[in-house]
């Protein structure tokens, strides 16, 4: 769509007769290259469409000079000459007036530099591919609820057992591989560390075409669970931590206590997945796990040629088997399957798109403004114009001056832009949250520069063209005349008014953007989580297997470290919990109704699982609805009970009384679930996993009756949280040397992590409106004052009549606030049809909310009607007699 | 004698094998040039407008009532490609002398 239309633009550099005998031609050759790019990817696609529009103006202005030369002077050089000739005049006329032309270079270079900023963040994240060879071909599939339910989470992740399955089944893949998270502590070098490591199965370096620069990647005999334990290293951690010697391959590192072989190096940049710095092998024990564990993530490559949608009908055959062949209690699922570029920038791509939107209508401001400045110098120059026509130029001639002019305001401004563009991006580096992936590969390149050379050239032709039009058709002989129908009236009044209209609607639609986000957001922060978020500190600890073997050795070691925690005098209150509020961490387990006979298979219940002690519930501040809490006796050799929240109770089990009800729970966190457990008690509905969505169904069990040998330490610090978390180092410390401190922090810290985005997204929307607002406020006061300077005689004449001050006012007033109003108009009617793209960024506001638009158009009118008022001021004071005087 | 642009020269040698369309014209030259020579749109058909304007090409009238027009070499197109080519000849001979291209094989 886009694409057709910069086509049409650059047709509009053809000559008129080329256009209308080749056009279509040229289209389809041009749609052809465009639509052949594209199967090789986003990046070459953009190349063919810019080098394609370039080639069109550039043959297209060739034409035009070689016609007129043919034409004027049958003979040589003579278009070079006059391109030379007009380029130097234009240099000299643009000298003469530096005010303006600083002014149109400075809002030029806003424009530009904006667009080509935020254009190469949105080149880099969105639009250029992965960088692996052919990453087209990259997937990620996963096992998804057949059903949309409460069934959320494991989104992204499948059972160990099954992926065997797909791997031998799957003809449409190439390779297919499977990784894990993992955290190892690695000691023996320096100071102990914590590392961000991936367990992954031996064909994920093949799937990714990044096999070892050195040694080799693990082989199968290293992925069973009694296999050797070896160790890939990324190449930078290679570079920095082992000093890129040739001879670290067969020495060891030591993780987790234990010795890992480093069997090969990583090429350079590889980081799958994000941030990797060791693989280990997985050693796949998806046996003790089962069908319905999913744990695992899985990439795959298609084979060339397929395309994901068949790879995915594949796939879904094969879940859909296995689902028959081991029927299970828990909610069906089957595959899914996304290209690994979407799963990488999905969440992001509209929001960026939104922004790139937004600037791209600070740009069209921009040009709105030059336009203007143009058409007001126009009009001090026709007299000029009919001289240089006098002297024997032709319209074509003095067209192409002008337009010679406009680009090199365009090129200059460009120029400007890209310097701009190049600091915007370092500083919308600096000011991004950090959740904007693939944001460190951005950079200003090639492409950034391509396009900011593209837009210029377009927006010569946008802000260029009229002006010129207008110049030219204005009759040369009447020109000379003393012109003294200058209002906003007469035509070239009429291009300015619709310009001024076109600038205020456009800045409205922006501010109304920019409003729906200040109000979106402001909801967000006035969002009641239902717990306490303030100056709760907290650290995570994960026990090695090699020194707690056991879930009873993980109990005590928790249950000690409490006690210690909660005598310390920084620490008032202790909590332990596994799956902390907003910590991206959290289980998902299937459970049953003991009450009802066993489920139809794939029609089982499943609910968010969150570990926590007794004091887990008093510590957030999360109230018991009915029944009681968990107490300190709800030990493991005590019976087993259960809270639920009240979505559990609405989803599981309606209108039944779930207290003393029995339910069985298919997920192991230490102890085997062997026994089922008693729901005791509903606790309120709080929003642990995400701010905005819907609350999930959750599951509480007791810390001493799962043993899990991981947990998050809650605690409400006495003085500050610094000093909780100093106090709560120590103590572990104490406790165990080797232990390493996980994630330190504060729940606001993680609470403001999740509005990071938002408010990213606000600040940049914010900036844009205010750029849109002072842009177009220029432009008003720019061409009132302009209007003023014109009739200044008109006015004293005016006043010398006995016209009073209110008059005059008036007079002036409506030439500018007329357009204004207009353009409010429109632009309420273009941001309520557009507000739709805006809906899903989002929360707790309607994309029309009155109020918001209401607002903005008063603000907006608001600075519109001073930017008239004060030259219009300016007007009343001036004296008639001077003014008569002035004019001749 | 003014010197025929290369796109233009292209065009002629890709219509000597006989009439063809506008991207057909373009493929033909990409494919035999290796990539060397990629005729963009504008290019193309402000070349092609020229040649027709020369008289060195001319449309075919296509009874197929294909949308795309068909061009074909005409005598004076034929001859001013044969003097380019001379030209290139000369041009080559005079580098082959000073050994700045190997001699071309016997064969």
């Amino acid at each position: 769509m886009f694409a057709r239309w910069l086509f049409r633009c650059a047709l509009l550099a053809q000559p008129p007769d080329v256009r209308a005998r080749f056009g279509a031609e040229m289209q389809r050759i041009f749609a052809d290259d465009v639509a052949l790019a594209r199967r090789r990817g986003r990046g070459p696609a953009l190349y063919a469409t810019c080098a394609a529009l370039l080639d069109i103006v550039r043959a297209g202005l060739e034409e035009r000079i070689r016609g007129t030369n043919a034409r004027r002077h049958r003979s040589r050089g003579a278009g070079m000459d006059h391109v030379r000739q007009d380029l130097r005049y234009a240099i000299r006329s643009l000298g003469r007036r530096p005010g303006f032309a600083l002014m149109a270079v400075l809002t030029l270079a806003l424009g530009i530099g904006a667009t080509t900023a935020i254009f190469s963040v949105v080149n880099g994240v969105i639009l250029r591919s992965l960088p692996y060879p052919e990453s087209d071909r990259l997937v990620r599939v996963w096992e998804t609820p057949v059903r949309v339910g409460p069934v959320k989470p494991g989104e992204g992740s499948n059972s160990a057992l099954n992926f065997k399955d797909w791997k031998a089944g799957a003809t449409t893949f190439e390779s297919m591989a499977i990784y894990t998270r993992a955290r190892p502590t690695l000691t023996g070098l320096g100071e102990p560390e914590v590392l961000l490591a991936a367990r992954v199965s031996p064909e994920l370096f093949r799937v990714f075409r990044a096999e070892p620069v050195m040694g080799r990647a693990f082989t199968v005999e290293e992925d069973v669970p009694t296999g050797p334990l070896t160790v890939v290293v990324s190449h930078a951690f290679w570079q920095q931590r082992l000093g890129g010697r040739p001879d670290v391959l067969g020495t060891a590192l030591e993780l987790n206590s234990a010795q890992y072989e480093i069997i090969g190096v990583a090429p350079a940049g590889f980081d799958f997945p994000y941030g990797t710095t060791l693989w280990i092998a997985v050693r796949n024990n998806g046996e003790n796990c089962g069908r319905t564990c999913y744990y695992v993530n899985t990439v795959g490559r298609i084979r060339d040629g397929v395309t994901p949608e068949q790879a995915r009908t594949e796939l879904r055959g094969i879940a859909d088997r296995l689902a028959a062949e081991f029927p299970s209690n828990s909610p069906a699922r089957t595959a899914a399957l996304l290209p690994l570029h979407e799963t990488v920038v999905g969440d992001v791509r509209r929001a960026l798109l939104v922004l790139l939107g937004a600037v791209g209508l600070v740009l069209l401001i921009a040009c709105a403004n030059v336009a203007n400045l143009l058409i007001a110098r126009g009009a001090t120059r026709s007299d000029e114009m009919a001289v240089r026509a006098a002297l024997g130029a032709g319209r074509r001639r003095i067209f192409s001056q002008l337009m010679t002019e406009s680009v090199l305001l365009a090129v200059t401004g460009g120029s400007a832009g890209v310097a701009l563009a190049a600091a915007g991006v370092q500083a919308l580096k600096a000011l991004s949250p950090g959740q904007i992936p693939r944001l460190d590969e951005v950079g200003l390149d090639a492409t950034a520069v391509l396009f900011a050379l593209a837009i210029s050239l377009l927006t010569a032709l946008l802000f260029g063209l009229a002006p010129a039009f207008q110049l030219i058709r204005t009759p040369l002989a009447g020109t000379l005349r003393q012109d003294a129908n200058r209002t906003l009236g007469s035509r070239r009044g009429i291009g300015r008014a619709a310009l001024l209209a076109a600038e205020v609607a456009l800045s409205l639609v922006l501010l109304v953007g920019a409003g729906l986000l200040l109000r979106s957001f402001a909801s967000m922060q006035r969002i009641d989580t239902g717990y306490t978020t303030d100056e709760i500190a907290h650290i995570s600890l994960s026990l090695p297997g090699v020194s707690y073997a056991t879930p009873d050795d993980a109990v005590r070691f928790f249950d000690t470290l409490e006690e210690r925690l909660e005598v310390l005098p920084g620490i008032d209150e202790v909590a332990l919990v596994v799956g902390a509020p907003l910590s991206d961490f959290a289980y998902w387990t299937a459970f049953t109704r003991d009450d009802l006979p066993p489920p139809a298979p794939g029609d089982g219940l499943s609910a968010s699982l969150r570990i926590v002690d007794e004091d887990f519930l008093p510590t957030m501040g999360i109230a018991l609805v009915e029944g009681r809490p968990f107490v300190a006796t709800d030990r493991h050799a005590a019976m087993r009970v259960a809270l639920i929240n009240q979505e559990l109770a609405r989803y599981a089990f309606g209108d039944v009384d779930p207290i003393g009800k029995q339910i069985t729970m298919g997920l192991n966190a230490g102890y085997l679930e062997d026994q089922p457990r008693t729901v005791v008690g509903i606790v309120e509905d709080v929003r642990t996993s995400s701010l905005t969505g819907e609350v999930d169904p959750e599951l509480y069990i007791p810390f001493a009756q799962a043993g899990s040998s991981f947990a998050t330490v809650l605690m409400r610090p006495r003085g500050t949280a610094q000093s909780a978390l100093a106090d709560a180092r120590g103590a572990v410390h104490a406790l165990d040397a080797n232990l390493p401190i996980r994630d330190p922090g504060t729940m606001r810290q993680l609470l403001d992590r999740h509005t990071a985005r938002p408010r990213f997204y606000l600040q940049l929307l914010a900036l844009f409106a205010g750029l849109a607002i002072a842009l177009a406020a220029v432009g008003l006061y720019g061409v009132v004052a302009y209007l003023v300077a014109q009739r200044s005689r008109e006015i004293g004449v005016r006043i010398a009549l006995g016209a009073s001050t209110a008059d005059v006012m008036r007079l002036v007033v409506q030439q500018g606030f007329g357009p204004a109003v207009l353009g409010a108009v429109i632009g309420l009617c273009a941001a309520f049809a557009g507000g739709r793209v805006m809906s899903s960024l989002l929360f707790d506001v309607k994309a029309t909310d009155p109020l918001t638009f209401a607002g903005t158009t008063a603000i907006l009118l608001g600075i519109a009607f001073i930017a008239c008022v004060v030259p219009a001021g300016r007007a009343t004071r001036i004296s008639p007699a001077s003014a008569l005087k002035a004019e001749r | 004698m003014e010197r025929m642009p290369v796109s233009e020269f292209q065009i002629l040698l890709a219509l000597l094998a006989g009439e063809s369309h506008g991207a057909a014209i373009r493929d033909e030259v990409a494919e035999r040039t290796a990539g060397d020579v990629v005729l963009g749109p504008g290019t193309l058909y402000t070349s092609i407008k020229r040649l027709l304007g020369r008289g060195w090409i001319d449309e075919v009238v296509d009874a197929s009532a294909d949308v795309r027009r068909v061009y074909r070499l005409t005598a004076p197109g034929k001859r001013a490609a044969a003097a380019e080519a001379e030209r290139l000849a000369q041009d080559l001979e005079h580098a082959r002398r000073h050994r700045l291209v190997g001699r071309l094989r016997a064969t």
